[in-house]
């Protein structure tokens, strides 16, 4: 996995580990110097801790244990590395002896603590050094390379008086090194270093859809509540619907009401127009069982008194004509040959708008008849006596 | 590690099952949305309806005078040789007869012309009465019923249904 750069910003306190000897940078304060790096920082340091040490490769070409160049080959007994692991739990550990290579024509120099730290584009080495002997100790290294090479150092020491014998020498602030992720021993995982916010995302998660499920409810139950009040408040809708066909039976039964006599009476008047030699007569719903949109008149004659077509057309269409209510007149195939047996057809609804027809022209009639008569009773009669002539 | 899956595993359970809850509840508030619109509508058919059942249940007969001595009094059958029958009798009390109820009957015997058609008349216009059929010089007589017809008289049969309103029934709606 390629290396990835890490900001040295991020990390409030800085402490160096060098050969026998610890820097360290407490955010706000003051340079510290010490020989052992758990003499100088307190539980409250450790939270945002960089200890950058060097850890040189050994003759297999593998890194050194980085515990035994942090205890400073102090540890001897056997729980060490259980207090070792439990020290830097929560402190971030850079072995700058694992950083990346320099650019080409480039020598990088760290120093820090009683360490002179420089690597190039082929490799890194560590070289021991003191406060008074740095700058001649940076000169024998910066001479072993070319002249064109570019070269930068990183300190947090003095450099007033290096400046003006190192003048083809870039300096940085220390909080100007570069760092990358390969440097970074126990560099946390994603999952170690969202956990806290996971964890938490997943409650606030959990706890809004639960708060939003409640609210949910919260209507749910205002809905029922109000259900209940409008079924208590509708009271016996319940059997609407058997209700609304009961009256809808009603209704269609009785639209056509009461005009069942005036029919027969038609019926019996178009009979006796007609001179049908009458036997029975039947006028019926077809289906009673429905409401009738129409009647049949049955009209059967006495035995023999119509014989062939010639009679039997003639009659019925005098039946047809003297008939108000009939529309149409059929013979029925009859079980005795002998009777004359026809069918009239009475459409209910036609009959009905007929009958109200009249019954409004009636009751026009009926409203001019008493202002006709008024109007008669105020005129005096033509040989009404004259009132003057009366003594 | 565990912090990690812990939050990621809650949130992805809260997501589910909040979810698939969200949807029933809202289903839910859609039902009962339903529910109540359907009862509002309810409320306004029954008004409806009960404004129909007034209106009708001044043509119908009142319940208790749907009796044959009742209905032969009104009709003035003691004067005719005409029969009353109910052909079926509705229970009252059976709840699809809460509201109205109706009887089968028939009015058969014999009879002139001119008093068959009064008759007619009268069973046509008797209140809650709805005619099907009627059968002048009828060959067949009513069931059970036998007559001897005189000079002038004919076999007269009329067939209804008699609708009898419940006043109890429509308050209790």
């Amino acid at each position: 996995m390629a290396n990835v750069k890490v900001n040295i910003n991020r990390f409030k306190n800085l402490c160096f580990v060098g050969l026998n000897k610890v820097e360290f940078h407490p955010e706000g304060g003051d340079v510290m110097f010490a020989e052992n790096w758990m003499d100088l920082i307190d539980d409250q340091a450790r939270r945002s801790m960089m200890l950058g040490f060097f850890a040189p490769r050994d003759l297999s070409g593998d890194p050194m244990d980085p515990e035994e160049v942090l205890t400073m080959g102090q540890h001897t007994a056997e729980d060490s590395t259980f207090n070792f692991i439990q020290q830097v739990k929560s402190i971030s550990l850079f072995d700058f002896c694992r950083i990346e290579k320099a650019a080409p024509n480039t020598v990088n120099i760290l120093v820090v603590a009683d360490v002179i730290f420089h690597w190039d584009m082929n490799d890194n080495f560590v070289t021991p050094t003191t406060p008074e002997s740095w700058v001649r100790d940076v000169t024998d290294i910066i001479n072993q390379y070319p002249r064109q090479t570019a070269r930068n150092i990183y300190t947090a020491w003095d450099t007033s008086l290096a400046q003006e014998e190192l003048k083809d020498i870039k300096f940085h602030n220390l909080r100007e090194m570069p760092l990358d992720s390969g440097m970074w021993l126990n560099m946390p995982s994603i999952q170690e270093k969202y956990a806290n916010h996971s964890l938490v995302a997943g409650i606030v998660v959990a706890l809004g859809i639960y708060g939003f499920l409640y609210y949910q409810s919260g209507t749910i139950t205002n809905l029922q509540r109000q259900v209940q009040v409008a079924q208590q408040r509708s009271g016996g809708v319940s059997d609407l619907r058997t209700m609304q066909q009961k009256v809808n039976e009603v209704e269609n039964f009785q639209k056509h009401g009461s005009i069942f006599s005036l029919i027969l009476k038609d019926v019996a008047l178009a009979i006796d127009s007609a001179g049908f030699a009458i036997d029975a007569f039947t006028i019926e719903n077809p289906s009673p069982t429905n409401p009738a949109d129409a009647l049949i008149a049955t009209l059967t004659s006495k035995e023999n008194a119509y014989r062939g077509f010639a009679q039997e057309e003639a009659i019925s269409k005098a039946i047809l004509r003297n008939s108000a209510t009939i529309t149409a007149v059929r013979k029925p195939p009859a079980p005795n040959a002998l009777r004359l047996t026809l069918e009239g057809l009475i459409p209910l609804s036609d009959v009905s708008r007929d009958v109200a027809e009249y019954q409004r022209i009636a009751r026009a009639n009926q409203k001019e008849t008493p202002a006709e008569e008024a109007e008669k009773a105020v005129e005096p009669p033509p040989n009404a006596p004259v009132e003057s002539a009366t003594p | 590690m565990i912090k990690f899956t812990l939050g990621i595993a809650l949130a992805i359970f809260a997501i589910i099952v909040g979810g698939y809850q969200y949807f029933a509840n809202e289903d839910l508030i859609v039902r009962q949305n339903q529910r109540l619109l359907d009862i509002e509508r309810q409320k306004v058919d029954a008004q409806q309806v009960q404004i129909r059942l007034r209106r009708i249940a001044d043509k119908l007969m009142p319940r208790g005078d749907d009796q044959r001595a009742n209905i032969e009094k009104l009709l003035n059958l003691e004067e005719t040789k005409l029969t009353f029958r109910f052909l079926t009798q509705a229970n009252p009390t059976d709840p699809a007869s809460r509201y109205f109820y109706r009887h089968d009957f028939e009015i058969t015997g014999p009879i002139d012309y001119f008093k068959g058609m009064q008759m007619i008349n009268k069973a046509d216009n008797l209140p809650g009465a709805v005619l099907y059929q009627t059968c002048f010089n009828c060959t067949r007589l009513g069931r059970g019923v036998t007559a001897s017809t005189e000079a002038g008289e004919q076999i007269l049969l009329i067939k209804g249904y008699l609708y009898v309103h419940n006043p109890e029934g429509n308050s209790r709606g």
